[in-house]
């Protein structure tokens, strides 16, 4: 005997593609809802690895007697400890210097410091240290090596090296050398008993009341007692939480994709139902009550989404494990490639599953209630649906523009609610698309802002001292080096007009977050700091182009006009974002045109920390107001050097010679171009499939409509519609959609991105906000895909269905 | 004037075993301003011959020539058209496009023309029909027989060179019935239409000028006013 699921299984095998597109949507949304929680998992041990760089520790004791580290270390609430002290930083030669740690094998274990060869020192004259810093002192450096240090009393000391412990990215790129020594002798060059103990606090246990316990218990004064904040608010232990907050993040985008699935479910049950009111009609005329159909309804929702449930989980492990295997291979530094290939997170794969299941039933709730509703005699009625509600038509439209168009609209406006959904959900994606720009722009400048000082530098210490001519002479020639770029910085006595203080600046003075800046007796803004002034070759400026946000750079108009290009960059007094081309900026009573003005550059920083004004100019500028020489030299390697092989050159020249240093910056510019590169993969990944949601729904609307009316397009061909006319009116119904769904979007997205510009790219980068152009056509080129992907099946349909079939009454 | 001949014009659905020959080869002429309707059981046939003269169905075997067209020689796109200018339908149910007015839906064939329309001629249609009043309204807001009398001006509209009618009153009451076959009088003795109708209807196979009956496939001419049960 069949029952109303029994009915509901064999309304969705008689409706095939229908019920195949709607189940495809809950596996996107399943799929996508467990990869982004199992994702952000992932985000969250990252960070965890990255805090954890400077040790796995949770709290931290220091100047601990011998008593007091032992009562911690056997405390029940401490899971692990280790002892360490840290000893005043070494010297290795006159350019290199050695954070020093007396530490036990514990204490290193505490700090992270991960053996790859020979032990963590336990006897005097022994020294561990990360691998690249090894290298760096001597090439293929390795265990029962000396090296020779000058400590802070200056007397040399010559140790063994005892241990290669793993490299630390960010040590790396920070040029930190840290080292491990024993603890004995650390504590007899501080000539101390006392260690500071690190520990790990068990799960469960409260970090505040921990630091709280240990204090009272031990007798500690808390000001010794420090947490390692960064790692705590990873692992969700910190009232500050991270993981809350990622979390926080994760519910939100969650919430988007219920959102767009649920308007595509909730569409695709509407029309069906539309589509079936005669059926259910007869259902009720046959004795079956409002609660038997709305059970059947609601039983095809149970049956989509549990049909669903398991291809969604299965194609969200497929995607966290091939979004894992990318960040593997584009930040290995991060994710190292050792590890299971396959990543399950059940707690992300169970939110994916609920959540879907959920949204689908509760999709198709109100859809159940107006089934519930049909009345026994629409089974009689002879135009089975829903009656159109208009009563008459003015015949305007078919006067305007030819019938097959005015068919399609008057088609799509007669069913205001589907047309709603269907724009909506198509719309969706045009604003994520919009609102989701701002994200990737922050991302953008803020990974460029790491080119302004090339993949590695010279420099000298001071703005007065120089790079020597004989550095500059052999740079050029070192191999694997492409471009030399020297640079001349001078901190200068720069001012400008005081009207030229804009709105941004009244606006922040008057929110109090600037001080407001006063004016000198001659009408310019009195400069709170000296400027930075930059003076650089042709071709150097020239690279500039590509920060380029207004006016034109021209070294020979630079020199003709005492021109500068200035930068962008927010102070903590005054916005120079309103100065333009055009205007202009003093140096005493000498005049500087500004020609153009380019983003945010941290050379700026370079001349003084917080410089009133920056800018660049040509040599022959530069030298009018400056003497000096070039005191930074940048540099840019060629495609496929190995840059710690290029640097070690770098280094050679600079060695010997005081006041100079030279910075390899490669491995930082490289992390942040990849983080970079991550960060648009997951945004625009998670707009693809948000808007591959809203393309589903357009093809089953589109679908849907012209099933229910193959009878009346039969009658239009009988009537002499060409297929030609036919595919108009059926194309013309998905333009209607797909305009509505573009205005919508557009409107709500164009605000929406500029308010989280203005809030994420124009508050640190001063870039002031521009329509966005290119993100209006590739969303119009998306719908317009969309629309013309809706059709197909539909033309398809119609196609096959004879005229015959069509007209013949049943 | 002959409008419409058929030459050997046959159906067979199915193939092998399991085929079945709907209409076996029938030869007929009509000649213009011939009102003829063709009466026979269910399953007899009836249909799929009207089918076939308006060109909404391809014929297994024949011709259907139409005012001097082989309408099967025809691509589908000028076939479509020719539909448009020179056949009228009239279905049992159905006929009419929801979401265009009274006054649209009996325009359809100019519309889908691009043609403007003479609307001398379609007013006259529409009064005459007894529509006047009802010129805006959609069809969900008419009864059957104002349905049936729209989907006639919409066959009328045009000047076809025949009007083809599948069981036009089998959906409407007796008044309404005597109504939508007073009308289609009126079209072939006002606009001297050919008009060829499907029905089960006495009455209007009584006043056709000629009768033909389908029984397994088979065409036979029978006299008018002869028994046609």
């Amino acid at each position: 005997m069949i029952n109303e699921r029994g009915v509901a299984l064999r309304y969705l095998g008689a409706q095939k593609k229908r019920s195949i597109l709607m189940i495809f949507g809950v596996v996107l949304a399943i799929a996508l809802i467990s990869a982004l929680f199992s994702i952000l998992n992932v985000v969250q041990e990252y960070e965890v690895t990255l805090e954890s760089a400077s040790g796995i520790w949770h709290v931290q004791a220091a100047d601990c007697t011998q008593q007091q580290a032992d009562a911690l270390s056997h405390r029940l609430d401490v899971s692990a400890s280790g002892y360490v002290v840290k000893v005043p930083a070494a010297s290795f030669g006159d350019k290199i210097s050695f954070s020093l740690r007396g530490c036990d094998e514990a204490g290193a274990k505490q700090l992270n410091m991960n053996l790859i060869d020979g032990e963590i020192p336990n006897r005097d004259n022994e020294i561990a240290m990360e691998q690249w810093a090894a290298e760096s002192l001597k090439k293929g450096a390795r265990v029962g090596d000396t090296v020779t240090l000058k400590l802070a009393d200056k007397t040399e000391k010559t140790f063994v090296l005892s241990g290669i412990f793993k490299s630390n990215s960010q040590n790396k790129s920070g040029n930190y050398y840290l080292a491990a020594i024993s603890l004995d002798e650390g504590k007899q060059l501080l000539n101390t008993d006392k260690v500071s103990v690190f520990m790990q606090v068990k799960d469960g246990i409260d970090i505040d009341k921990f630091v709280q316990n240990i204090a009272k218990d031990q007798n500690i004064d808390q000001k010794s007692i420090s947490k390692h904040t960064g790692l705590l608010t990873a692992l969700g232990r910190s009232d500050s939480s991270y993981a809350k907050s990622i979390y926080l993040v994760g519910g939100f985008l969650a919430l988007l994709v219920i959102f767009s699935s649920i308007m595509m479910i909730y569409n695709s049950f509407n029309i069906s139902v539309t589509q079936r009111v005669r059926q259910f009609g007869l259902l009720r005329a046959m004795g079956a009550t409002p609660k038997q159909i709305r059970k059947i309804v609601r039983s095809e929702a149970v049956f989509v989404s549990l049909f669903g449930v398991l291809p969604g989980l299965l194609l969200g492990v497929i995607v966290t494990t091939c979004l894992i295997l990318f960040l593997r291979y584009t930040v290995p530094e991060v994710f190292p490639p050792e590890g299971p290939i396959f990543y399950l997170s059940w707690i992300s794969l169970l939110i994916g599953a609920v959540t879907g299941v959920l949204s689908t039933i509760v999709s198709a709730l109100a859809p159940a209630r107006k089934a519930g509703k049909v009345s026994p005699v629409e089974a009689m009625a002879v135009t089975s649906g829903k009656a159109i509600k208009k009563k008459s038509a003015s015949g305007i439209t078919t006067k305007i523009i030819p019938v097959e168009a005015a068919l399609a609209l008057r088609r799509v406006t007669s069913r205001k609610r589907s047309l709603i959904l269907t724009a909506l959900s198509l719309s969706f994606g045009i604003l994520l698309i919009l609102s989701f720009n701002p994200v990737t722009s922050m991302l953008h400048e803020g990974s460029s802002q790491n080119y302004d000082l090339g993949d590695m530098y010279v420099m000298s210490s001071g703005l007065n001292d120089y790079v020597p001519d004989s550095i500059m002479a052999s740079l050029p020639k070192v191999s694997g080096i492409k471009d030399v770029f020297p640079k001349r910085i001078a901190a200068v006595d720069a001012t400008f007009d005081y009207s030229l203080l804009g709105s941004d600046y009244k606006e922040a003075v008057d929110s109090g977050y600037w001080q407001r800046v006063s004016k000198n007796s001659d009408g310019k803004v009195k400069a709170p700091s000296k400027s930075t002034m930059i003076g650089i070759t042709d071709n150097d400026l020239l690279t500039l182009k590509s920060k380029l946000v207004f006016g034109d750079i021209d070294p020979q108009q630079l020199d003709h006009e005492n021109g500068v290009i200035m930068t962008l960059t927010p102070q903590s007094l005054v916005n120079n974002g309103d100065l333009r081309p055009g205007d202009y900026i003093y140096i005493g009573s000498e005049k500087l045109k500004i020609c153009a003005v380019i983003k945010k550059d941290g050379l700026m920083f370079v001349g003084s920390e917080n410089p009133f004004v920056g800018f660049y100019t040509t040599n022959k500028v530069f030298e009018k107001y400056s003497s000096s020489k070039p005191n930074l030299v940048t540099m840019t390697l060629k495609n496929g050097s190995d840059s710690d092989l290029v640097f070690n050159q770098v280094k050679n020249l600079t060695s010997g010679i005081k006041n100079i240093q030279a910075v390899n910056q490669h491995e930082s510019k490289d992390m942040a171009d990849k983080l970079n590169l991550v960060g648009n993969v997951f945004i625009y990944g998670f707009i693809a499939v948000i808007a591959l949601i809203g393309i589903l729904n357009i093809i089953n609307t589109m679908s849907t409509n012209v099933l229910v009316r193959t009878r009346e397009i039969g009658l239009l061909r009988a009537g002499g519609m060409t297929m030609g006319q036919v595919t108009t009116m059926i194309s013309g119904e998905a333009v209607v959609y797909g305009i509505l769904a573009l205005i919508i979007g557009l409107a709500a997205g164009i605000p929406l991105e500029h308010y989280f510009y203005d809030m994420m790219v124009k508050q640190i980068y001063s870039i002031p906000w521009s329509l966005p152009w290119n993100l209006i056509i590739v969303s119009s080129v998306i719908t317009f895909v969309a629309v013309m992907i809706s059709i197909i099946s539909p033309l398809r349909h119609i196609k096959r269905i004879m005229i015959t079939q069509a007209v013949t009454v049943d | 004037m002959q409008i419409l001949t058929t030459q050997g014009l046959s159906k067979t659905f199915g193939k092998g075993d399991t085929s079945v020959e709907a209409l076996k080869p029938v030869n007929i002429s009509i000649n213009k301003g011939e009102f003829v309707a063709i009466i026979g059981p269910s399953g007899s046939g009836k249909s799929t011959m009207l089918h076939m003269l308006g060109g909404l169905d391809y014929p297994t075997n024949g011709k259907v020539v139409i005012d001097g067209t082989d309408i099967f020689s025809m691509k589908e796109k000028n076939l479509s058209i020719f539909r448009r200018r020179k056949i009228g339908f009239v279905f049992q149910a159905y006929n009419l496009v929801p979401v265009l007015s009274v006054e649209e839906n009996i325009m359809l064939p100019l519309l889908l023309d691009h043609a403007a329309p003479d609307m001398s001629y379609i007013n006259e249609l529409i009064a005459s029909l007894g529509l006047n009043d009802r010129r805006r309204h959609l069809p969900s807001q008419l009864s059957g027989g104002q349905q049936q009398r729209v989907a006639i001006g919409r066959a009328l509209a045009m000047k076809p060179s025949i009007i083809l009618a599948d069981e036009p009153t089998g959906n409407l009451d007796s008044k309404n019935s005597k109504e939508v076959l007073a009308l289609l009088h009126m079209s072939v003795q006002r606009y001297n239409q050919t008009l060829i109708v499907i029905t089960h209807n006495t009455e209007i196979a009584g006043n056709a000028n000629r009768v033909l009956r389908i029984e397994d496939g088979i065409v036979t001419e029978i006299a008018a006013g002869e028994n046609h049960d």
